[in-house]
């Protein structure tokens, strides 16, 4: 493998069957080179008590996830619940912040003037005694993974997800899914505004959204599009100013959308 | 709670919040903030160039409001504390029994988090263990058998505690139904209902009274036949008696998974009074429950009656909406659809419980007549 392949991959872990990312590169990449945002759904620890900014770990849409595995970039960590122990470079991170801390005050208490001139900033005989000190015991994201899988539509994990999500429906949603991402939308689960998703015309962190997506199947004989649903769905569309489409697949493989717009006569 | 003022960001209740990563850019390490533009708000859309790329303007905005996000997300999770103390903020997980415990506890989080037996261990549940990781308040580690002094073993990856601690496949929704309430200041606890102290519903009254009641009834329809609100009311005491929330209580998928109370400093996990909420998880994809099963999760729901009083005169809407005597219940629904939660909250009302409606204009007390002209102050309407 090259190195801009692997350059260009992207490791998920799937946990519960929900599909996580717990790499924030990866969540920048993810965003800048595949226009994929997902869900941020963990407590950002900087600010644990609010909720519109949230963090680790990422969670994307089985949508999102096909669409990775379709464009073959899209590696599993595989041992995700295997303990690594990395003892020695957890106490080199902890001497080392000590230390740095130390230099940090040493050089402060210099330029104040305190410290006499001939003391030197790197004391050689200065032993680091973890025990004496307050230490940030940091919890990481991940754990570095060295296994990992590549990702093919017939792996039994991306079966067992689909059997779970229900395998028809999803796969004709996902085939309207990638057609909007070929269109470059930025694709957002819907049920903000009770579709199947939102577009946004980039990164959602700048712009507003205009698309409310349902999918629907195209020749079935249940009456999939319903009279009341669609004024229901004229009417949210205006009151959001947003665009409600209907997206369905037709049997030549094309995907057509229809906008319903509630006209306001009367 | 563990509000800290100067870190709690609030918002307003948009549909779509504005995510102003900006704000948080103070909070973060090695950025400088006077540096950092104030961008918060959305465009409409992009404006292109000729080769569809968009505008250097556009890009360095992206950029910049992007680099704040990576920044918030880069920092770091974790706590400070000397070796030696650092048991009593370490959680053990022993995946084998599924059970998680902290030997020595110590946090202001045990205020309503965890559970602590005769020995001074604390336990907790699946969901709790995860909140305190990714927050930063706790760090996780594996149990081992046996114990030995293991204060040099680095902490497991927020990674790692997710996959050893999530088990069924409702526990995810569950965790982030969880999380989210903790975030905004609610306390939360799994929902055990024979636990809670079960306030005494005051009886109805019977007796003299009712009988005296039922006299003044008949009484009242021989004498003003022609008042129509007398029928009304005759009526209405028919039908009281019967719309009663259906008891009996049958087998349903759906649960109450936990019970929610408002911030409270004299709240105690030990003996916790009856929760304002209790909350039901539903998966947005699955079909939501019927009336049947709607009505049963409501019989066996126990909730702090939300008390508005009667109003003089009408109905009061909000008691209808909210439930205002004694006996109605509410469930909450969170309907979690990867990653975003809904909130439903279904009350049973009782539309006979509240009396009549109807008014006969012409027998209206005449009130505040030497103020005529002016309309008299509506009632508060805040329920909350």
């Amino acid at each position: 493998m090259s190195d801009d392949h692997k350059h260009n991959n992207i490791n998920i872990s799937i946990i519960n069957n929900q599909i996580l990312i717990f790499e924030v590169d990866m969540i920048c990449k993810l965003r800048e080179s595949y226009g994929i945002i997902g869900v941020l759904s963990g407590t950002l620890s900087l600010a644990p008590q609010q909720q519109s900014l949230l963090g680790v770990p990422l969670q994307l849409s089985i949508y999102e996830l096909l669409y990775l595995v379709d464009l073959g970039v899209c590696y599993l960590n595989v041992d995700v619940d295997v303990d690594v122990q990395g003892e020695e470079e957890f106490v080199n991170d902890l001497i080392n912040n000590v230390k740095l801390k130390r230099i940090q005050r040493l050089k402060k208490l210099k330029n104040h003037g305190i410290l006499q001139k001939n003391e030197e900033l790197e004391d050689k005989d200065w032993v680091c005694n973890l025990n004496e000190h307050e230490l940030f015991i940091e919890t990481k994201n991940s754990t570095k993974q060295t296994n990992t899988k590549l990702l093919s539509m017939n792996d039994d994990i991306i079966q067992q997800l689909l059997s779970i999500k229900g395998h028809d429906f999803t796969m004709i949603r996902f085939q309207i899914y990638k057609d909007l991402k070929k269109k470059s939308w930025f694709i957002q689960p819907g049920l903000r505004y009770g579709g199947d998703f939102i577009c946004y015309p980039n990164d959602p962190l700048r712009y507003h959204s205009q698309l409310i997506i349902k999918c629907c199947t195209w020749d079935d004989d249940d009456d999939d599009v319903n009279l009341i649903d669609l004024i229901n769905f004229g009417r949210l569309g205006t009151s959001v100013k947003k665009s409600f489409v209907y997206g369905y697949v037709k049997h030549d493989g094309i995907v057509n959308y229809h906008t319903v717009e509630w006209s306001g006569f009367g | 709670m563990e509000v800290d003022p100067e870190l709690a960001i609030t918002y307003g209740n948009d549909d779509e919040d504005v995510q102003d990563w900006s704000l948080l850019s103070k909070f973060t390490q090695g950025t400088k903030s006077n540096n950092v533009p104030k961008r918060g708000e959305k465009d409409f859309e992009p404006v292109l160039k000729d080769d569809l790329q968009i505008t250097d303007y556009d890009l360095s905005n992206l950029n910049s409001s992007r680099q704040l996000m990576y920044d918030a997300l880069r920092s770091q999770r974790g706590l400070v504390s000397s070796l030696k103390n650092l048991k009593s903020s370490t959680i053990y997980i022993n995946s084998l029994m599924g059970t998680y415990y902290m030997k020595k506890p110590k946090g202001k989080f045990l205020e309503s988090i965890g559970k602590i037996d005769k020995n001074g261990t604390c336990w907790f549940n699946f969901e709790e263990v995860m909140y305190l990781v990714e927050r930063g308040s706790c760090i996780g580690k594996l149990h081992q058998e046996p114990e030995i002094d293991d204060s040099l073993k680095p902490p497991l990856s927020l990674e790692k505690v997710y996959s050893i601690v999530l088990k069924n496949p409702e526990d995810y929704n569950q965790f982030q139904v969880y999380s989210m309430l903790k975030r905004t200041g609610y306390i939360v606890m799994r929902s055990q209902p024979t636990d809670y102290m079960t306030v005494s519903t005051p009886t109805r009254k019977t007796g003299v009274f009712s009988f005296f009641k039922k006299v003044l009834r008949l009484l009242q329809r021989w004498l003003f036949t022609t008042r129509y609100s007398a029928i009304f009311e005759y009526l209405q005491s028919l039908i009281a008696k019967d719309i009663r929330i259906d008891t009996t209580t049958q087998e349903s998928k759906y649960k109450i998974t936990y019970d929610v109370w408002k911030p409270n400093t004299k709240f105690k996990k030990t003996q916790p009074p009856v929760p304002d909420y209790q909350i039901v998880i539903v998966d947005a994809h699955e079909p939501f429950p019927t009336v049947k099963e709607i009505k049963s999760l409501l019989a066996i729901s126990n909730t702090k009656p939300v008390t508005i009083k009667q109003s003089k005169k009408g109905v009061n809407i909000n008691r209808l909406k909210f439930g205002g005597n004694d006996e109605s219940k509410s469930v909450v629904f969170a309907v979690v659809d990867s990653g975003l939660i809904n909130f439903y909250n279904l009350t049973g009302c009782d539309f006979a419980a509240e009396g009549t409606s109807w008014q006969d204009s012409w027998m209206k007390p005449r009130t505040g007549v030497s103020k005529r002209g002016k309309s008299r102050p509506r009632q508060n309407r805040k329920t909350k």
